[in-house]
């Protein structure tokens, strides 16, 4: 079963938002980043918190853009992973991501991994939406990549080539790094994940 | 046959904090945990561990077990489950002696592809998980008897099937009796306070009785 989602928990932060409190310097390095990629990207919208993510800034024609991929290593001889991600939209109109695939597995697709009376499952997304301005974030335990059946073994500090399909034709390419799950990103927007981040 | 449940679990406690993040004003869910009151015995089974030795219910006296239920081909929920657990018994280990820490049980319910891999599987999590597994019958017994659940999905035209699972957790005390169901999101902080809480409790009610 197929069903596209908007994933409001998580869309629901606009970009805007979570880089007002950011200093001008941290603005000035999203804006060369920009520049360099030659796309037009407000530099207001770039700022401190993203330029400082391990993982490298991936960027579409769409202005959607791509951080802190990852994915987890696994136990070896699994013949299925997961990546993780937060894919941003930076244009002023909504996106959506349609397809996924790596070069590095026989099939990746977007997954969903839902909770039903305690009940865990996975759910295979014919789309995930990206409202404009807003940000998706693929992280443990809901929204994923799913990668099955691995050409090659896994090996941590490697990478993993993802290119994801939007709506409007454009593919955005992104490398995600292969980490250890207690190097991985902190969530962006919650915490509780195992990272040993504490609230207040 | 599977015996119906015998206990009923009770709503005790919405334990831990909000947390936000940011200007995105999500929160984090606070562990949600449920007690059978009083606590439920194990079910009978016959499962073997991840080094073909059999498992059984002396596993469980002395020690408290943290129980969690899935397979191995799970890319998501259960690495990150026992991914957590790892980091309950690392916050843990500050606070009770090593004989004292829980045992992290891992119930691998899809033995075709599981049993291959197990032992290698729960070691990349921690080298003293457990990974238990079995026939079918054993497996639906123990797990439903702990009031769990699992279904495999159909193969797709590759061979490969999910499998739906209780992602919550079971906690075992010392006295091999059912005496929570923790259930997801199972921040670490909040999950190792439980636990020694619970460790408290428990020996205090062993000394006046
Ligand atoms: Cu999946």
């Amino acid at each position: 079963m197929t069903r596209s989602v908007s994933n409001s928990r998580l869309a629901n932060s606009r970009l805007a938002n979570s880089c007002l409190a950011n200093s001008r310097l941290g603005c000035l390095a999203g804006a060369a980043l920009a520049v360099l990629a030659a796309v037009p990207l407000a530099p207001a919208q770039a700022c401190e918190a993203h330029a400082a993510y391990k993982t490298e800034i991936a960027e579409a024609k769409s202005a959607v853009m791509a951080m802190d991929a990852w994915v987890p290593l696994a136990p070896p001889g699994l013949k299925a992973h997961a990546a993780y991600l937060v894919l941003m939209n930076h244009g002023t109109e909504a996106r959506a991501v349609t397809a996924v695939s790596s070069p590095q597995y026989k099939h990746a697709m977007l997954h969903l991994s839902s909770m039903k009376n305690g009940v865990a499952m996975m759910q295979h997304l014919a789309q995930v939406d990206i409202p404009a301005g807003g940000k998706v974030a693929f992280e443990p335990h809901g929204l994923h990549i799913m990668l099955m059946g691995p050409k090659g073994p896994q090996a941590e500090g490697g990478t993993v080539d993802l290119a994801f399909t939007l709506d409007d034709g454009s593919t955005l390419e992104v490398a995600a790094k292969v980490m250890k799950r207690a190097d991985a990103p902190a969530p962006m927007d919650h915490g509780a994940m195992g990272h040993g981040h504490k609230g207040m | 046959m599977i015996r119906p449940l015998s206990f009923i679990f009770v709503l005790i406690a919405a334990v831990g904090f909000g947390m936000s993040w940011g200007a995105a004003g999500a929160q984090a869910g606070a562990l949600r945990v449920v007690e059978p009151d009083p606590p439920a015995a194990l079910p009978e089974f016959a499962l073997k561990d991840h080094r073909g030795k059999p498992f059984t219910a002396e596993r469980f006296k002395g020690k408290w077990t943290l129980l969690s239920i899935g397979f191995t081909s799970c890319p998501d929920v259960c690495p990150f489950v026992l991914s957590n657990l790892d980091a309950v018994v690392t916050q843990l280990s500050v606070r009770v002696r090593p004989d004292n820490l829980p045992q992290v049980i891992f119930v691998a319910v899809d033995p075709k592809r599981d049993a291959p891999v197990l032992g290698e599987y729960v070691r990349h999590f921690n080298d003293d998980y457990l990974g238990v597994t079995g026939s079918h019958e054993e497996l639906k017994k123990f797990v439903e008897g702990i009031d769990g659940f699992y279904r495999l999905g159909k193969p797709d035209k590759d061979g490969e099937y999910e499998v739906q699972h209780s992602a919550s957790v079971i906690v075992v005390g010392p006295d091999a009796r059912i005496h929570a169901k923790l259930s997801p999101p199972l921040p670490a902080g909040e999950v190792a306070e439980y636990i020694a809480q619970k460790r408290i409790l428990f020996a205090r009610e062993q000394r006046t009785n």
